[in-house]
């Protein structure tokens, strides 16, 4: 009695699981291999799709005029990237002076360890010299990204980006906020 | 006899302790450098009070002290002699900017910055306190820029190789806000 109500569903599972691998295979068949799929709308109507702009012509003043405007765009390009690149520039100058004043501040909270109040405030300016640190990485990183890709790049942090409190070695330049 | 040693004893391990007491302050405020305990020269004062730097329209008035500020440069930039350089900018500095003229007080600090520097550079950080002191009080409002931010930073190695540790934390902790806020600024 408790073999066919056993071999039931299992029958049909199986049943159900080659119906659904069947199916897959085949949406996979349609959307892979060496098909050329062509833009069409639903229900195999042409969605409409066409070349856009107008025709720029092939004679030499028509392709003059196209460099013309081509090279014009890639100067704006390579104006907006060096701006980012300004940003970056401002971000990294500041971290180095933020972690400078960092670097004398701890100094002098060395020299006097009972002095609470030093102790707090070198912490702080630690702080604050890791956070610079990685507001310029970040830029840096995002505007290296972003060339690479080819598209415009600006300073703005990303969250995923690594944290630490630790400023890079390039951070840690003395005497760089107070010279003249 | 007795009773008068037991009374004289503790009389006289009180004035030694004031007397060693005494030797030990003296140590600590000599100028030495920062290191010795319990040396300082005035309060912790980390107080900062800020303006944002308005252009405002331009004027005669400006003009005339853009002019004069870069004479004061170009002459300095012309004087070997660090001190003699260092009077040229600080003479410049006696000239006051035109008021709501934000671009003329940036001019300003920066002056004052340069005649500090200058003065450092020639050994002198006591000039250099006395230059940048008023201009840096902390009850006075300061313009979020580089430029006050410069100054409090010479401020502070002003006043730690004069041997006043707060006075020197106080002026890179109010150096450090103003760089904060300037690089909030530049990172949205």
């Amino acid at each position: 009695m408790n073999r066919p109500a056993m071999t039931s569903p299992t029958r049909f599972s199986l049943l159900a699981l080659a119906l659904a691998l069947g199916l897959s295979g085949s949406a996979c068949d349609a959307r892979g291999g060496t098909h050329t799929i062509s833009p069409t709308g639903p229900n195999g109507v042409d969605s409409g799709l066409a070349p856009q702009g107008g025709f720029e012509g092939e004679s030499m003043a028509e392709l003059a005029a196209r460099l013309e405007k081509l090279v014009e765009s890639q100067d704006a390009m390579v104006a907006a990237a060096n701006q980012d690149t300004d940003k970056c520039e401002d971000t990294c100058e500041l971290s180095r002076s933020i972690c400078d004043v960092k670097t004398k501040m701890c100094r002098i909270a060395d020299e006097q360890v009972t002095n609470d109040e030093f102790q707090n405030l070198c912490r702080k300016a630690k702080q604050r010299c890791g956070d610079a640190s990685q507001s310029c990485i970040r830029c840096v990183e995002h505007h290296e990204r972003a060339s690479q890709n080819g598209d415009g790049a600006d300073c703005r942090g990303e969250s995923s980006a690594p944290e630490s409190t630790e400023p890079p070695a390039a951070a840690e330049q003395p005497e760089a906020s107070a010279s003249e | 006899m007795t009773r008068r040693a037991h009374l004289g004893r503790p009389w006289i391990a009180a004035l030694a302790l004031a007397l060693g007491l005494s030797f030990g302050l003296a140590a600590c405020t000599d100028d030495s450098g920062l290191g010795e305990a319990g040396e300082v020269g005035s309060e912790l004062d980390a107080r900062l009070e800020t303006h944002v730097v308005l252009p405002g329209a331009p004027s005669a008035e400006g003009l005339a002290y853009v002019r004069a500020v870069a004479t004061a440069h170009a002459k300095a930039d012309a004087e070997p002699d660090l001190g003699a350089r260092a009077s040229v900018l600080e003479r410049a500095l006696e000239q006051a900017p035109p008021a709501d003229d934000g671009s003329a007080e940036l001019l300003r600090y920066n002056l004052a910055a340069r005649a500090a520097q200058t003065r450092l550079d020639a050994d002198q950080p006591e000039r250099a306190l006395t230059l940048l002191q008023p201009l840096l009080a902390p009850e006075r409002s300061l313009p979020v820029d580089r430029a006050s931010a410069r100054g409090l930073v010479l401020l502070g190695d002003a006043a730690a190789r004069t041997g006043d540790a707060n006075l020197a934390m106080g002026s890179y902790a109010r150096a450090l806000e103003i760089l904060t806020m300037l690089l909030e600024e530049v990172e949205p």
